[in-house]
């Protein structure tokens, strides 16, 4: 009769590498210890997370290798040198093949101007399903204006929104990441407006992410500042670096790298802000 | 051309292109390259470094072609030169190899929105925040299991390979190998699962 230590070497495994007998004396066992079953329950569960864990996808060929092997030869045959080191050595050819689409996982920079995006590189899923890398979408609505059981829809470019009115931020977002949001004022200076101890992001029944009070109310936004062209930017930044700060986003906006900080997606969009009743106009 | 290969298996491609036949090995490589990847990336925790490997791995299978005789499943043959060549480029980069800045793990699509470590209060599906926090530990819980448990575990649960493989692979026994297995399991069990 098998004991549980033997149980526990064996349970986990797959039923090709049981033999006939193990696998018998396996679920003989499990039907006579609790402890074991919890424990088999807890190892599904383990394995069934495994399972979620995501995957990568690699574009090397065999033209790839087969190139790298006649470079390695000119290059040994030319200086009688031996072959570069591995840090070395693939990152020309892989970089020739990936020219046009970026490699899993390498940072999609930010995007500063609306207009299509390039094709994104599909990871694998948990599931085998393709999964998109991160996108960003910024939107807003005008209090008081189109807006749908408190859902912000699309912001439509052009829009003239009055201070007497306030502004609703929305934001598509697919990946994960850390999202913060900031307004640059028409003199440049750029304030953190995300994370705030006043406002959270909630998400709506359409998906979309909406700018609330801990409650759950949209939050209508107004500057501070006098009447003028603000611009309001979202970056979706990696959850393992620090949250950037209003002093980043310069850097970040011309595509520059910040320490401590991975930017995964970005948007942004202007607001022609104007006093009272007054009307302007709006850009991308 | 491919659609003559699509029934050959992976020993019978490599045949093919030890006689010769170059589509053959680009056959091979397409369809074994995302989890040599996944495999090196788990072992290396630097994407980096993992695609390094990778390209050494497959040059060193197409050095080797001529000489290529199918004493075992062309898997094993594949993985011992990788997990091989991973250690060697381990052992030479000591700790100088950090894991990489970007994780898998910020590409997958999520239900909900998870904020980070000093986020405010993001409103999310509590399901989802769970989940997505056991999926961080866990990773983090295999990365941190001793090498060749950590090979053991993903050679076998990962890249779906038999005992009798993933012993071939690192060399051991199918005993050790089933000892490493419960091992592992029973450390990220209790870490994990709780």
């Amino acid at each position: 009769m098998m004991d549980c230590s033997a149980y526990k070497e064996l349970s986990g495994l797959r039923p090709e590498d049981l033999s006939p007998d193990e696998a018998s004396s396996l679920r003989g066992h499990l039907d006579r210890c609790d402890l074991c079953r919890s424990e088999q329950l807890a190892d599904e569960e383990l394995l069934a997370l495994v399972d979620r864990l995501p995957t990568l996808e690699s574009d090397i060929t065999a033209a790839d290798v087969r190139r790298m092997d006649g470079l390695e030869s000119s290059l040994a045959e030319e200086d009688g040198a031996r072959p570069a080191p591995p840090a070395r050595r693939w990152l020309p050819v892989l970089l020739a093949v990936a020219a046009a689409a970026a490699l899993a996982l390498l940072i999609v920079p930010g995007r500063f101007t609306r207009g299509p995006d390039p094709a994104p590189q599909r990871l694998k899923g948990a599931g085998g399903g393709d999964v998109v890398p991160a996108s960003l979408d910024l939107q807003f609505s005008v209090e008081g204006g189109a807006a749908d059981g408190g859902r912000v829809i699309a912001g439509a470019d052009g829009a003239a929104v009055s201070r007497d009115r306030g502004l609703l931020f929305g934001v598509q977002v697919e990946g994960k990441g850390r999202l913060s949001l900031f307004e640059i004022d028409p003199q440049g200076a750029a304030r953190a407006l995300m994370p705030s101890d006043h406002a959270t992001w909630s998400r709506g029944p359409s998906g979309v992410l909406t700018l609330t009070d801990a409650a759950g109310q949209p939050l209508a936004y107004r500057p501070d500042g006098p009447p003028g062209a603000y611009r309001y930017v979202a970056l979706m930044t990696d959850d393992a670096g620090r949250t950037p700060g209003p002093e980043d986003v310069a850097t970040l906006r011309r595509g520059g790298d910040v320490e401590g900080i991975e930017l995964l997606a970005s948007d942004e969009f202007e607001v022609q802000w104007t006093a009272g009743d007054e009307r302007g106009s709006t850009g991308p | 051309m491919v659609g003559d290969l699509s029934g050959l298996s992976d020993e019978e491609l490599m045949l093919r292109y030890r006689d010769g036949d170059v589509a053959a090995f680009d056959v091979l490589v397409r369809k074994h390259r995302n989890g040599l990847l996944n495999f090196l990336f788990r072992m290396t925790r630097n994407r980096t470094v993992a695609e390094e490997v990778q390209g050494d791995v497959w040059l060193k299978i197409h050095r080797a072609a001529s000489r290529y005789e199918p004493r075992a499943k062309f898997t094993t043959y594949l993985y011992t030169v990788a997990y091989r060549q991973c250690l060697t480029v381990l052992e030479s980069r000591a700790n100088k190899i950090k894991p990489a800045g970007v994780d898998v793990e910020t590409m997958e699509r999520q239900h909900g929105f998870p904020g980070g470590h000093d986020a405010p209060a993001w409103t999310n599906p509590e399901r989802a925040v769970a989940t997505d926090e056991q999926l961080r530990r866990l990773q983090r819980e295999i990365d941190d299991l001793p090498e060749a448990h950590r090979a053991a575990f993903n050679l076998y649960y990962r890249e779906g390979m038999s005992c009798a493989e993933v012993a071939s692979v690192l060399n051991l026994t199918a005993k050790e190998i089933k000892g490493r297995l419960a091992y592992a399991r029973r450390l990220l069990r209790e870490r994990v699962v709780g």
